[in-house]
């Protein structure tokens, strides 16, 4: 089965992607913030990553960073679903192999479970 | 007229020539005891050559004629008289010629070499013309024995020799305006007194002979030529001359030997010998007179006052212009001690430069220093003192000192004024640096000092692009091609630049809004200034405030995104549970989201927009993907309101230089507007045409229109018109406001028609060009 890891600081957000995944065929963990987020992921070598930006202890981009140094989270799938409009950020994000931001805001929660369950590919 | 008037008084001038002429021989020919023709005494020579020197060579004929006639009453023979007529004529034009040639003509007597010149050319050249020609035709014409040729031509000669040297110059002087008689109306009658007395005394036989008493008549004339000058000198050899010869006819006086001839022929010897002595003392006493007055007069003008002193301080000479510069008569200087008028302070430097002065002879001394007025006012005194106690015509310090007090005071006045504008420089709070034409440091002030770190004498003379290097945002250096200094210097214009690093001495930065305007003189580039402010303050505020809304449209997100899941999730009804009426509240309620997600979007927009922190990146776009890219989002409810697009444009490439992002934004905002309120059924048309390469672009919809009283109003931050909220309660009052804040920050154009309730055309021009603009935080769709 693939694994989400869903790192978010919101809790009611983690509650509503828990919901939703749930329906799904994939096994699901999630992370409070930064570094809880990284030690799961080079724990359990996730498949698919959803990663905010604004998180405590350590962000996303950094959490991002640290995880392209291993060589397995070298080629990990990463979305980034942030409410940040930074271009900078993006910048960031791009040059750690991830191309696009969702603005979770501007995506139906619908919409995005169906992008991460079509990149993994099922 | 005048030609007739000149001819007439040429006749007469040249009548009454003749008449002298005549009568002047006639008189002459009283004293030819010797021979009919030849006598001792002839003032027509004197006449002839003062004729032609006054009158020119024309005056020939009057000479002529009146030789001819007078020969004739003397000799009787027309031949012989034509002959001697030629010879008298003849010797006055050589005269004259070699007399304007070497003797400066009329002017003759007024310089001791001319005098000379005149004496050997008028006096014994000239005249051996007449003698020759006349005595060679006596003999010619059997009036003179062969034998006889030398004693007649030597009395001939030296009769025209004296009267060229004793009247002539008589004549010459007193017909000419100038020079002045000199000296008093009583000590002329005195001159006059002495002059016949004593000549009386001498030459007509008051005393005997043997006594040698001749050459006391000399003292008369001498003291007339240096007292009077040479025109009076002229006429007291005339005098003592008409006295001479009569004494001397009478057979009195030092040279009456027996025979006339010889005694007149000596006497006028001595005469001649005496006017010519005479004319060249009083022309020297006239020269050394007018050197001195000119000196004199060069002296008494100056603005310079000289003062010769001596070996302890004692003045000797004050000029006239002593009064100019310190009030003092020279007579209330003359005898005092130079140093009493230096001002107490300055006299014990003025007593040493004295002291350095006297030890070498010719040594000048160059001082300035204060001296005291005769009314007590300061003053500063320039002066030159040359050591010339040495040359014996002067044995003094000479001291030519000028006031230069004037000059003084504005020098302190200019300097004072450089010291105000050097003092205001520095106490602006900004850096200024100055440079040259070519970049390099000539002034900087205190302010920039501190900013950079640097000292006055790291900079001056350094190039200012080696000295403060500047970067960007990104800390990549500034090519020096792209430095403000460089285009100022290369064309003339003032730059201001934001977003600026400057690094300091010790590699530290800080940001800088940079302002180079060029210094021109005659307009020439002559140097440049650059104004340095530090904007780190300005730069933290800027950032905290964009910051701010970054943070705070985030953290107004993260609410809105759970409200807008969860109620996506409900409304969704997975499990069926829900009433109708409760699944049209949650959509109620996720509309409410989705509008305050865009208000929230619109307001980051705004404030972006209005802080200018939006990038501007323009690239060669088509601008056709835009629209179909708009009219895709906008499809579904294109769809549902079953709205016609009408596209008036070629479905070509249209490429125009813009930012694609702005682009997007404005066509997005303003088409959504237009599907927005139309009614179902209508048609919206777009237009774009190229022009040049800029861009026009017209959307025109048939919708609801805006009313004409908030026409004024439509591009107003979150205005929106009364029939627009009645319609569509979900708008932001945001969108016009933003697309209007893009086409000024770009450089383009927006205006629009509307009726309303019948409909709405936007009319957009993009410019060909638009400028790259840095810029952290980009527009949201």
């Amino acid at each position: 089965m693939k694994k989400i890891l869903f790192v978010e600081d919101e809790p009611s957000l983690l509650h509503v992607m828990r919901d939703k995944l749930s329906a799904h065929d994939v096994v699901y963990t999630e992370a409070k913030n930064g570094e809880e987020g990284l030690d799961l992921a080079l724990k359990e070598h996730p498949d698919l990553i959803l990663l905010d930006i604004i998180l405590p202890r350590m962000d996303g981009l950094t959490m991002l960073a640290e995880l392209r140094k291993d060589a397995w989270g070298k080629t990990v799938k990463v979305m980034i679903l942030t409410n940040l409009t930074d271009p900078v950020a993006e910048a960031k994000a791009k040059n750690l192999g991830v191309s696009k931001l969702f603005i979770k805001t501007d995506w139906p929660i619908n919409a995005l479970v169906e992008k991460a369950i079509d990149s993994l590919e099922l | 007229m005048r030609k007739t008037g000149g001819f007439l008084s040429f006749v007469l001038q040249a009548a009454g020539i003749f008449l002298i002429y005549f009568l002047a021989g006639q008189l002459g020919l009283t004293f030819a005891f010797f021979n009919p023709s030849a006598s001792p005494i002839w003032p027509p020579t004197a006449i002839a050559l003062a004729a032609f020197l006054f009158l020119g060579y024309r005056i020939w004929p009057a000479i002529f004629l009146g030789a001819f006639f007078f020969n004739l009453n003397v000799a009787g023979d027309v031949n012989s008289s034509l002959v001697t007529a030629l010879g008298n004529t003849l010797e006055g034009v050589v005269g004259c010629l070699l007399v304007n040639r070497f003797a400066n003509g009329i002017h003759a007597f007024e310089k001791p070499l001319s005098i000379l010149q005149f004496t050997l050319w008028a006096g014994f050249i000239s005249t051996m013309v007449s003698a020759t020609i006349g005595v060679t035709s006596l003999v010619v014409f059997n009036q003179l024995p062969a034998s006889g040729y030398l004693a007649v031509w030597i009395t001939w000669w030296l009769g025209d020799v004296t009267a060229n040297l004793v009247f002539a110059p008589f004549i010459i002087l007193w017909f000419q305006k100038g020079p002045e008689i000199k000296g008093g109306v009583g000590e002329s009658i005195l001159l006059l007194l002495f002059l016949l007395f004593g000549s009386t005394f001498v030459f007509n036989g008051v005393i005997d002979t043997v006594y040698p008493l001749t050459y006391l008549s000399i003292t008369a004339v001498v003291w007339a030529a240096y007292r009077f000058g040479s025109k009076a000198s002229s006429a007291a050899v005339l005098i003592l001359s008409m006295v001479a010869v009569y004494g001397t006819m009478l057979g009195y006086g030092p040279f009456s030997l027996g025979n006339p001839n010889i005694s007149l022929l000596l006497l006028q010897m001595f005469l001649g010998i005496i006017s010519v002595i005479n004319l060249i003392l009083a022309a020297i006493e006239s020269e050394t007179k007018q050197a001195e007055t000119r000196f004199q007069r060069m002296i008494e003008h100056s603005t310079d006052a000289i003062a010769l002193i001596d070996s302890h301080g004692t003045v000797l000479y004050a000029s006239p212009s002593t009064y100019k510069i310190l009030r003092l008569k020279p007579e209330e200087f003359i005898g005092r001690n130079n140093f009493e008028h230096i001002y107490p302070d300055d006299r014990p430097a003025a007593l040493n430069q004295l002291a350095q002065l006297l030890k070498n002879s010719e040594k000048i001394v160059y001082a300035e220093n204060r001296m005291v007025k005769k009314d007590g006012t300061i003053i500063w005194v320039e002066s030159t003192s040359t050591n010339m106690l040495a040359d014996p015509a002067v044995r003094a310090v000479v001291v030519n000192y000028r006031d230069i007090t004037k000059h003084k005071k504005n020098v302190q006045a200019i300097q004072e004024e450089k010291a105000r504008d050097a003092a205001l420089l520095e106490s602006i709070g900004a850096g200024v640096i100055a440079t040259d034409e070519v970049g390099r440091i000539i002034r900087i002030n205190l302010t920039a000092k501190l900013l950079l770190g640097f000292t006055q004498e790291e900079l001056i003379g350094k190039f200012l692009m080696d000295v403060l290097p500047m970067e960007d945002e990104m800390g990549a250096p500034i090519p020096l091609d792209d430095r403000p200094i460089e285009s100022v210097l290369r064309q003339g214009k003032k730059i201001s630049s934001r977003s600026l690093y400057c690094v300091r001495k010790d590699g530290t930065k800080f940001p800088a809004h940079v302002s180079v305007a060029p210094l021109q003189f005659k307009r020439k580039i002559i140097g440049a200034i650059e104004v340095i402010e530090d904007i780190t303050q300005e730069k933290e505020i800027d950032k905290a405030k964009t910051e701010f809304i970054s943070l705070a449209s985030h953290q107004l997100r993260t609410p809105l995104t759970i409200i807008s899941w969860i109620s996506e999730i409900l409304s969704s009804d997975e499990r069926k549970t829900l009433a109708k009426d409760q699944v049209n509240h949650l959509r109620e309620i996720q509309q409410a989201t989705a509008r305050m997600v865009s208000l929230v979007n619109g307001l980051l927009n705004v404030s972006r927009l209005e802080l200018g922190t939006f990038p501007v990146e323009p690239k060669e776009m088509d601008v056709l993907d835009t629209v179909k890219e708009v009219l895709t989002e906008l499809m579904p409810d294109i769809k549902r309101k079953k709205l016609t697009i009408q596209k008036k444009f070629e479905d070509t490439d249209i490429m125009l230089h813009a930012d694609p992002n702005l682009m997007h934004i404005v066509l997005q905002n303003l088409l959504s507007n237009s599907v927005k309120y139309s009614l179902p059924g209508k048609t919206i048309s777009i237009s774009l045409k190229k022009v040049g390469s800029a861009l026009n672009l017209v959307v025109e919809d048939q919708g609801i229109g805006i009313p004409k009283q908030q026409q004024k109003k439509i591009f107003t931050k979150l205005f929106r018109s009364d029939n627009a909220k009645e319609m569509d309660p979900d708008g932001t009052g945001l969108g016009l406001y933003i697309v209007k804040s893009i086409m000024d920050a770009v450089g383009g154009k927006i205006h629009f028609e509307s009726t309303e309730n019948v409909g709405t055309t936007f009319y957009l021009s993009f410019p060909d060009k638009i400028s790259k603009k840095e810029g952290k935080k980009r527009l949201i769709k």
